[in-house]
């Protein structure tokens, strides 16, 4: 098996094998975070296919940059690369849609039905989500970002973020709660 | 059934989603390598590499060239059969391995320049001087394979220095003789083979006698092809003087019933430019060359123009201005140069495009001059051009006149460079 230093260096020389070997070994994991950030499979290949490039021409042209942790790096790209595309969704689509949730129907009870939900369904659920909520969801309840470092990233204040957060959460809940009753 | 609390939904959906994995569509890669830079190329030496193979493409275009002017029938002039060896290095003429017999029979006295015939003598010509080493054949001490090196100098017909192909470059010929007598070793070496030899004066002999010279000119022989003319370029810097007239055309105006303008008798206010450009010339084909160029102009105008216009009541109507200031004008431009009037004196036809900001190109307005005039020849590197230019402003530059500036400039012409000729 190739050591991570190999294979960058290979990288850094754009050969062929290398860059493949390297998207076979992270390909599964980059495709997780893209799954979470997109609202479809679809998109999320659009996503994990611009992240490679990003990483592959990083790797050529940024040939004195020091990679600490390939996979660290790599997840730090991806998420960077769901972010431009939440500009473009944003972009393309005007304002931000902010669904109307009833706060008051969020505190409910739904630890079972989260707990018997699978990754699948629980990703569906996120990628239901309207753009905003999810891309604060995910930077926030997943990736462990500040408020700060959200707004930061995303281009909006601090305030925004966390209410965006809370909406996000009432959101996910009530529809766990819909599926609480549907299953229950 | 219980509420979820905040931090029970962000450590169950950490649990479940940060370590999530699922495969990618099959066919991701395909299209991930689709936008990668070309196998064995890394991105930052891409174009590089590009620019290295448009390199190589014209390097080997201009090779087919090369070789199918040198295959080209030779003219008039005949070979010796006792010719013998004098060959351009770079040719690896058949000659120097034809039979024994021949080399046997070749003498110093009546080599012949094999490549003479495929020149135009009649053009350009160069002297030889200088002194190389030589290197023996194997198989017998009395054949000797000598390589010179010589120095061109290019020389015209009436004996002039052409300016166009001025400079000396260094030529490599070989000549197979068995008449070499004067070469000795060095005191010390031994009669080896491939040992490195002066000369010891002999070059004298080669020069003098040795030589095929074509047009009977002794010390010279013909070293002009298409190929070498081609490839020669240089790069050039010009400065030009300008005195600049011009013609104020009246823009179409129903009521305007007459105009007229009066230039400032001030030469220096009014008359004077300046023009530097940069630039690089280059071969067309034999006779023509063309030149690129990019510069400044600076000029000065002083003019008062006066405009009559009829009213609506039929009254007529004097208005006096003035247009006055220097113009600064970048200038980009091409130029042709024809050898098929006149050697010594090329036909020049320019073009040029100004653009600038100034009272007589107001606005940012630009001007496309056309050119013409002729070349003479001052010095090695140095040529005036006698040049007229006329141009056309592409805006309306005063209000009720069109100004058609015409240009009388002697353009000063400096060679800064010079590719060397085989």
């Amino acid at each position: 098996m190739i050591s991570e230093v190999d294979l960058i260096k290979l990288c850094r020389k754009n050969d062929r094998k290398g860059q493949q070997q390297l998207f076979d070994l992270f390909k599964r994991k980059v495709m997780g975070i893209c799954l979470r950030y997109a609202s479809s499979r679809m998109e999320a290949d659009d996503i994990l296919q611009e992240a490679f490039i990003k990483i592959f021409h990083s790797l050529i042209r940024n040939e004195t940059i020091e990679i600490v942790s390939l996979g660290a790096w790599i997840h730090r790209i991806t998420t960077n690369t769901a972010i431009t595309f939440y500009y473009k969704e944003r972009n393309n689509n005007g304002v931000l849609q902010l669904d109307q949730v009833n706060e008051k129907n969020s505190v409910v009870s739904a630890e079972s039905v989260l707990e018997a939900l699978n990754e699948e369904e629980l990703l569906s659920l996120i990628q239901e989500m309207p753009l905003g909520y999810r891309m604060v969801f995910n930077l926030a309840i997943i990736e462990g970002f500040d408020h700060r470092e959200i707004g930061n990233k995303l281009g909006i204040t601090e305030s925004s973020s966390r209410s965006q957060l809370t909406r996000a959460k009432a959101w996910l809940k009530e529809r766990i709660t819909k599926k609480e009753l549907l299953y229950g | 059934m219980g509420s979820i609390s905040d931090t029970k939904l962000k450590s169950l959906l950490q649990e479940k989603l940060s370590n999530y994995e699922s495969d990618p569509s099959p066919r991701s890669w395909e299209r991930i390598q689709n936008d990668l830079p070309q196998t064995g190329v890394s991105g930052i030496r891409s174009s590089t590499v590009k620019f290295a193979l448009v390199v190589v493409v014209l390097t080997f275009l201009n090779g087919v060239v090369q070789k199918y002017y040198k295959n080209l029938p030779a003219p008039s002039t005949t070979h010796s059969p006792q010719s013998a060896f004098l060959t351009d290095s770079s040719s690896h003429n058949k000659k120097l391995w034809d039979p024994p017999k021949q080399m046997a029979t070749s003498s110093i006295k009546d080599i012949a320049v094999d490549q003479a015939p495929r020149f135009d003598s009649s053009f350009v010509k160069y002297s030889t001087s200088g002194v190389g080493a030589s290197h023996f054949s194997a198989g017998t001490q009395d054949l000797v394979l000598v390589n010179v090196l010589l120095k061109e100098t290019y020389i015209l017909e009436n004996n002039e220095v052409d300016a166009d192909s001025l400079g000396s470059s260094d030529k490599e010929i070989n000549i197979f003789t068995d008449q070499f007598t004067p070469i000795k070793p060095l005191p010390g070496e031994s009669f080896d083979l491939n040992k490195v030899f002066e000369f010891q004066d002999s070059i004298s002999e080669i020069d003098v006698h040795s030589r095929h010279i074509p047009n009977n000119r002794l010390d010279s022989l013909s070293s002009y092809t298409t190929h070498s003319q081609l490839s020669r370029g240089h790069w050039i810097a010009k400065f030009a003087p300008l005195y600049m007239t011009g013609v104020f055309i009246p823009l179409t105006r129903d009521n305007i019933l007459v105009s007229n303008y009066v230039q400032s008798p001030n030469i220096l206010k009014n008359r004077l430019g300046l023009t530097l450009e940069f630039g690089y010339h280059h071969m067309l084909s034999k006779k023509n060359q063309l030149e690129y160029t990019i510069g400044y102009k600076v000029f000065s105008k002083d003019i008062v123009y006066t405009t009559t216009f009829l009213s609506a009541e039929r009254n007529t109507e004097v208005l006096t201005s003035r247009i006055s200031g220097v113009n600064h004008l970048i200038k980009i431009g091409a130029s042709l140069r024809s050898l098929m009037f006149s050697r010594n004196y090329p036909m020049l036809v320019s073009f040029s495009y100004e653009k600038g900001l100034g009272p007589i190109t107001a606005h940012g307005g630009s001007i496309i001059n056309y050119g013409f005039g002729f070349e003479t020849s001052i010095a090695a590197r140095w040529s005036l051009r006698p040049m007229v230019s006329y141009g056309i402003p592409q805006l309306k530059h005063v209000e009720h006149f069109a100004f058609r500036p015409i240009g009388w400039s002697i353009e000063v012409v400096w060679k800064l460079s010079q590719k060397k000729g085989k």
